[in-house]
């Protein structure tokens, strides 16, 4: 049937040889897209890197909730601080309560810690009731009303927690309800942050 | 009785056309008392709508600040209200989001660093199959041109072994 046997074989392996290239380059890319989604399901989505670790913390000074003062995070210089934004409707803030009220009254009476809470979104009433309820925290907390602090230090929800060095710089961030294992790492990383 | 319908079907349009007439008036009169009432948006919603929508919502998932109810959104346009007010710019707005919450809150992630991917993945991926059509086709329109070259010749050789060819041949003697 053919006449050109030489050319036709010649013509099929040069078109074999551009197939199998092409093959390659689409094999290729779809192992680079598995492996793409294989990294990010062992990913947390939640987890969502904050731009201000590293950098100075926003000095607020804001009144003090239940009290006739104004707390400014500069007083506290020299010390780790530990601010965590809670809500009385926030239902995950229950979860790490306990937390909180435990690992507080172990960590501050060495003066090398000071814990503040900020009352974000929130009524007085609401906060007290929910303190009345659970019970109150050994340290002052910040009333944030609009919720403008938690806007500044970039909250997505709360409960969020920053840890802040001697320095006044951010050494770390959690997103969550905190354990006790969380917090002493976080803790830590704060400490390690010159 | 032409004259008839003809008169019915005349007089009919006339008593219509002051009647349709009214109708375009009333319309008119509709359209121009509802004109008032339609909202001119300011020069500062026009600006916060344009930052707004370049903004994600923090809470939710693919939900610009400006079409998003959620707490945090509102609280979020209210400061942008604010700070549109106190005279900065679309790009300062944005920045000092960008500086607190991420790229993240960026609507589109802007191409830098890894993001440029995102960016250049699609384009590549359409150019790469734009390639390999076109590749096939040329070289299934070469395979089609031969088989035909092949066909052709096939019937001209007199040694080809082939059952039509030899039934003419056949024929033919």
């Amino acid at each position: 049937m053919t006449t050109h046997p030489q050319t036709t074989k010649a013509q099929k392996a040069e078109t074999q040889k551009t197939v199998a290239w092409w093959q390659f380059a689409l094999i290729g890319v779809m192992i680079m897209m598995f492996i793409l989604f294989a990294a990010g399901l062992g990913r947390d989505s939640k987890f969502i890197p904050s731009p201000l670790i590293g950098k100075p913390a926003y000095d607020f000074n804001l009144k003090q909730l239940g009290a006739e003062k104004q707390i400014k995070l500069s007083d506290y210089k020299g010390k780790i601080v530990v601010l965590n934004f809670w809500a009385s409707w926030c239902v995950t803030c229950r979860e790490e309560h306990h937390v909180l009220l435990e690992s507080s009254k172990a960590v501050q009476p060495s003066g090398k810690v000071q814990f503040i809470g900020v009352n974000s979104k929130d009524t007085d009433k609401a906060a007290f009731g929910f303190m009345d309820k659970r019970g109150h925290f050994p340290y002052p907390s910040v009333i944030d009303r609009q919720g403008r602090l938690a806007l500044e230090y970039g909250v997505y929800g709360m409960p969020e927690t920053f840890f802040i060095n001697k320095n006044g710089v951010i050494a770390a961030k959690h997103i969550g309800a905190l354990t006790h294992k969380i917090l002493a790492d976080k803790l830590k990383q704060a400490e390690a942050l010159q | 009785m032409r004259f008839l319908i003809a008169f019915v079907c005349i007089s009919l349009s006339l008593s219509l056309a002051p009647a349709s007439l009214f109708a375009a008036e009333t319309v008119k009169d509709t359209v121009s008392k509802k004109e008032p009432e339609v909202k001119v948006e300011s020069e500062l919603e026009k600006k916060l709508r344009f930052v707004a929508s370049m903004l994600r919502c923090p809470v939710c998932q693919g939900e610009s600040v400006y079409d998003s109810h959620a707490d945090v959104a509102v609280e979020m346009k209210r400061l942008i209200r604010e700070k549109i007010e106190a005279g900065e710019t679309a790009e300062e707005i944005l920045t000092y989001f960008k500086d607190r919450y991420g790229n993240f809150v960026l609507m589109e992630p802007p191409a830098e660093g890894l993001h440029w991917v995102i960016w250049v993945f699609p384009i590549f991926m359409a150019l790469l199959g734009g390639l390999f059509l076109f590749q096939n086709l040329r070289t299934g329109a070469k395979d089609l041109q031969q088989t035909k070259l092949d066909d052709f010749d096939g019937q001209e050789t007199t040694d080809d072994n082939s059952s039509e060819v030899s039934d003419i041949k056949e024929l033919r003697l």
